[in-house]
């Protein structure tokens, strides 16, 4: 699955971009700067959006995980007479084209933490050093062992908890046969922001050549 | 115009997964400190944890860390450490007695769950955030410094990428590696690509955290990284001189430091790519969309001395319209005289 942000080109919006396509024979210098260009944009946009996506790490307190902003790093560009490609690298960005429903893969549930100890840890990591006899054993059901029990909510979800020493429930996640993410379009940039960005290139290309012709032996 | 962006979950390669491969294993007992006494080329050609002598699982990390990069499914946090440790319980690795054969070695014992301690979470997550941004870092800086990219942007900004609970003072260590804080409010951390100071910054001769690198992340767990900044940018910051005012040839007082240097200083001479357009060229495009450039959508480029100013205030729409059409007019290029 791709995600595709054309760029219009025309003379209204992008008159210089324009220009330089239709003039040049080949389009190769001008796509690497569109592409340099339109990379650190992008990078510097995921940075800007994963400041306001800390949802799960403000609600438990938490030191974000920073997953949107490693993203950012790994953007890539590469170009050649045809066009330019960004590399974007993550699941998260599906959401841009619409909503993402995320199913298990080998496992029966997904699960969703509820408890401040789960976030970013797989429910086998988790288990209480002050009660040896619930760790794991070999061949038995992890989550079952390490003192986590599957539990229906009063509200009918189901549950992974951890009953304590005093007869109460601790719930550590929320398991789900599936989880459908809303489209959230402002992960990446628009196509009209990343025109406005090829037009700044184009202009910055012209100037480019110029001082290329300028400083070449007469 | 086709900008694509292929498949985002995993199977896309990049620079920075292709410099993490091409590295070799190194396992070996010492400590941090000792392994920073290796020449900085041999450190970035091998994949290396401090008082890790298992080959086994040296590759295996390293599997894993090429994985984590390339960021698809089992590419997470959480399943890496979960593999890691059940690696780790293979080939025999107690943190308290290391691995099989290490008691030899004089390595010193680990509390279970520090950071020493191999299978710890915080060991874990340490070193494959530090070898993600490392490599992530680096793919950068090749990509920063190819002379296109160093044409537009000479400069990096060193900036906050990611939150941390307990935030070190990078303006003090900008100054103490030399550097000199820019901006208004002078607070802003930056200098060309060029400059040593991206050097220093990362150097353990100034910094006990640092990992002796140029780029990002500089030091461990440090969160910072790097935006590059354009040439009209730097000049507002006085990182460069405008080429346009630049009085290079005026003696310059003694006591008076040097002017920065304009941006052909910086920029490597390159040969002009042959795509057909030449300065005749040029500046029938610019006579005819100089001054203002363009405006649309609530957006206006504006052409003042070569430079482009973003959403300057928009002229009135009789004029938009006139420049418009001057901008579909520009004349073919066989029109043009060379």
């Amino acid at each position: 699955m791709s995600i595709n942000l054309a760029i219009d080109v025309d003379d209204q919006s992008t008159p210089v971009l324009a220009a330089l396509t239709d003039q040049l024979t080949d389009r190769t210098g001008l796509h690497q700067a569109l592409a340099i260009r339109v990379a650190e944009h992008t990078r510097q946009h995921i940075r800007r959006a994963a400041t306001t996506r800390h949802k799960t790490a403000q609600r438990f307190g938490l030191q974000p995980t920073n997953y949107l902003a490693k993203k950012a790093d790994t953007v890539e560009h590469s170009h050649d007479a045809d066009g330019i490609t960004l590399r974007v690298e993550g699941a998260i960005f599906r959401r841009v084209n619409g909503p993402v429903t995320i199913r298990p893969r080998e496992k029966k549930y997904l699960t969703i933490p509820v408890n401040k100890e789960a976030v970013g840890r797989k429910a086998s990591e988790l288990w209480w050093p002050k009660s040896p006899s619930k760790r794991p054993r070999k061949g038995r059901r992890a989550s079952l062992i390490q003192g986590l029990i599957f539990i229906t909510s009063k509200k009918g979800n189901l549950l992974l908890a951890k009953p304590e020493d005093d007869g109460s429930i601790t719930p550590y996640y929320v398991l789900k046969k599936q989880v459908t993410l809303p489209q959230d379009t402002g992960l990446l940039p628009t196509g009209q922001d990343l025109a406005a960005v090829a037009e700044q290139s184009a202009i910055w290309y012209l100037r480019f050549r110029e001082r290329q012709e300028q400083a070449r032996p007469a | 115009m086709n900008l694509a962006i292929p498949n985002p979950y995993g199977v896309t390669a990049s620079s920075a997964l292709d410099l993490a491969r091409d590295r070799d294993l190194f396992p070996t007992a010492w400590g941090s400190a000792d392994i920073r006494q290796l020449d900085q080329a041999l450190r970035e050609r091998a994949v290396f944890s401090a008082r890790t002598t298992n080959a086994r699982y040296i590759q295996s990390l390293k599997d894993r860390i090429e994985r984590y990069l390339e960021g698809g499914y089992k590419g997470d946090l959480a399943t890496l450490r979960v593999e890691l440790r059940q690696e780790l319980a293979r080939v025999g690795y107690h943190p308290e007695r290391g691995f099989p054969g290490d008691a030899a070695l004089d390595i010193p014992p680990a509390r279970p769950g520090s950071l020493q301690d191999l299978s710890s979470e915080r060991r874990l997550n340490l070193i494959l955030n530090t070898q993600l941004a490392l490599m992530t870092g680096r793919a950068q800086r090749i990509a920063a410094l190819d002379p296109m990219a160093l044409a537009m942007y000479p400069a990096f900004e060193l900036v906050r990428t990611q939150s941390r609970r307990l935030q070190r003072n990078w303006p003090l260590r900008w100054v103490q590696a030399g550097g000199t804080l820019s901006g208004p409010n002078k607070n802003r951390m930056v200098a060309l690509k060029t400059d040593p100071i991206w050097q220093a910054l990362g150097s353990s001769d100034l910094f006990p955290d640092a990992l002796d690198v140029d780029h990002p992340p500089f030091a461990f767990e440090s969160g910072m990284g790097w935006n590059q900044i354009d040439e009209f940018e730097a000049i507002d910051l006085g990182i460069l001189s405008d080429p346009a005012t630049a009085t290079a040839s005026t003696p310059v007082p003694a006591q008076t430091p040097p002017p920065p240097p304009t941006i052909d200083d910086v920029i490597p001479p390159m040969i002009a790519p042959n795509d057909g357009l030449d300065l005749g060229i040029i500046a029938r495009i610019k006579k005819t969309l100089g001054g203002l450039i363009t405006a649309g959508k609530g957006l206006l480029w504006r052409w003042t001395k070569g430079r482009a100013e973003i959403n300057a205030t928009p002229p009135p729409t009789d004029i938009l319209t006139h420049l418009v059409t001057l901008a579909a007019a520009i004349p073919a290029r066989s029109d043009h005289v060379h």
